[in-house]
Formats: structure tokens, sequence, C-alpha cells
């Protein structure tokens, strides 16, 4: 999704303030960032469910070998 | 004899961005800010020191969490001609999970609407070497899930400050910048 320009202020040690809108290229930058920080969290989010799934995988395998809940849960603690 | 110690690093200036944003350099040199989605500070690396601490209490507006990535920069520019590369790792309980992911400096790794803490121990940015950062984060969810990584930058220009910038909302809080008297 394209951002707008956005404000950028700028705050120096005696209190004084400066307002500026963002050059081309740090909205661009931005927009970039932000598409990036998302596909990361997809990733991140889909390596979490595929970890998830292969746990529960195991315990159902375990199980099915005749282990109780404690058993399988001191195993994969 | 010269005291070791942490001294801090006051601001050349700061720079925002986000909604209703406003950030201020305390006359301790702390930087307060508020609602910002991107928090810029300069002049904070210098000849004096090769190490610093970076020092954050945060508090977000996304519930699911969110996080600050880092770039280092140059008069207020951030530095793309090197690569970021970060190692995470989120201990949650019993689970473990890692990944390591390039184009991202991480930095403050959650952020949520709960207050969180996070110290980053920064590795040479104004020396001409790569620079490499640590972090270890905590937050007021969870029960003590730690989050942690650590970032190399490859490039070798001398930086003196750092661009923060969140994934998702904004973000508010305290950050202060110390470098290491060794």
């Amino acid at each position: 999704m394209a951002i707008k320009p956005f404000e950028i202020t700028t705050v120096y040690p005696d209190g004084t303030k400066e307002t500026r809108w963002s050059t081309p290229e740090e909205t661009a930058q931005r927009e970039a960032d932000l598409a990036q920080f998302e596909a990361d969290r997809i990733a991140r989010e889909q390596a979490e469910a595929e970890a998830l799934a292969k746990r529960e995988s195991a315990k159902a395998k375990l199980a099915a070998l005749g282990l109780d809940a404690d058993e399988i849960a001191a195993i994969l603690r | 004899m010269a005291t070791s110690g942490l001294v801090t690093m006051t601001p050349s200036s700061i720079a925002s961005t986000g909604t209703g944003n406003s950030s201020s350099i305390n006359t301790n040199g702390s930087v307060t800010f508020s609602s910002c989605a991107t928090l810029s500070l300069n002049g904070v690396f210098t000849s004096s020191y090769d190490n610093y601490m970076i020092v954050g209490r945060l508090l977000g507006t996304i519930s699911t969490g969110a996080r600050m990535t880092c770039r280092l920069t140059i008069a207020g520019t951030p530095q793309t001609a090197g690569t970021y590369t970060s190692q995470y790792f989120d201990a949650d309980s019993t689970t473990i999970s890692a990944s390591r992911a390039t184009a991202i400096g991480r930095f403050f790794n959650q952020i949520q609407t709960y207050w969180s803490g996070a110290s980053v121990y920064m590795f040479g940015p104004y020396l001409a070497q790569q620079t490499v950062w640590r972090t270890v984060d905590s937050y007021g969810r969870d029960g003590g899930r730690i989050i942690d990584s650590g970032v190399t930058y490859s490039d070798s220009a001398q930086c003196d400050g750092i661009s923060l910038s969140t994934s998702s909302g904004e973000v508010s809080g305290l950050i202060t910048v110390y470098g290491f008297n060794q």
C-alpha cells in the first residue's frame, strides 16, 4: 500500500523545533520498511505454526506408543 | 586517573514522525517521546567512546505486538550501504523459537500495550568497522518471556546516530544513550 508523505519534526536540545515533509526517498523507504515488516511477520508466524503442528504430531505419535500425558510432557520439556 | 563508567550522550537533535507525535530532549540527556512511528537520535556516538548502552522503556499501541528496528545514521541520514542481519530467539515458557533475517536490524523486539523494557549494547558504531549490537527485552505480559537478538551491520562507515522505526502503530516512552568510559 502506497503511503503519503509524512511530517518529520526535529527537536534540538534548546527546545527549538523544525517540521518538514518527508522527501520522496524517505517516503519510499518507510513504505519498503512496512512491507518488509509484514513479510517478516508472515514468515515468522508460518514458521511458528509449522513448529506447533510438528509438536502436536509428535505428541500424538508418542501417545500411540503408549506414553501418558505426563511422560510426553517430560520428554518435550 | 580517568573514571570508568557510563556517560550520558545528549543527542545533538532528535527527529520523529507519527500521528500526533511529540518528542523532547530532557535536561539530563534522555529523550521522552510519544506516539512515534519513527524516532531518530542524532549525534549520540562520537570518537570519545567505542561502545554504548541504550536503555528504553516503551509502550505501544498494538495489542498483538510490534517492534522497533534500527538503522545507523550519519548526520540524520539512515545508512543502507551495508547489510543488516538479525538473529533472534524467543523463550516463551517451554517453547523456544529462533530465526535469522536480513535487511532488518532488530532493536526493541516486543512493544505492546504493556510497558516493556530493553537494554541494547552497541559496539563500535563510530569506529571504522562493522557495528554489532545485542538487545535483551522483557515486557509486562506472559510472565518473564525473554526475547533476545543480535545484529550486525556490515558496512564500516562511522555512524553518529540511530533511526528507529516501528513495524506497526506508534510507541511512547523514554530512551537514553550512554557511552562506556572504559
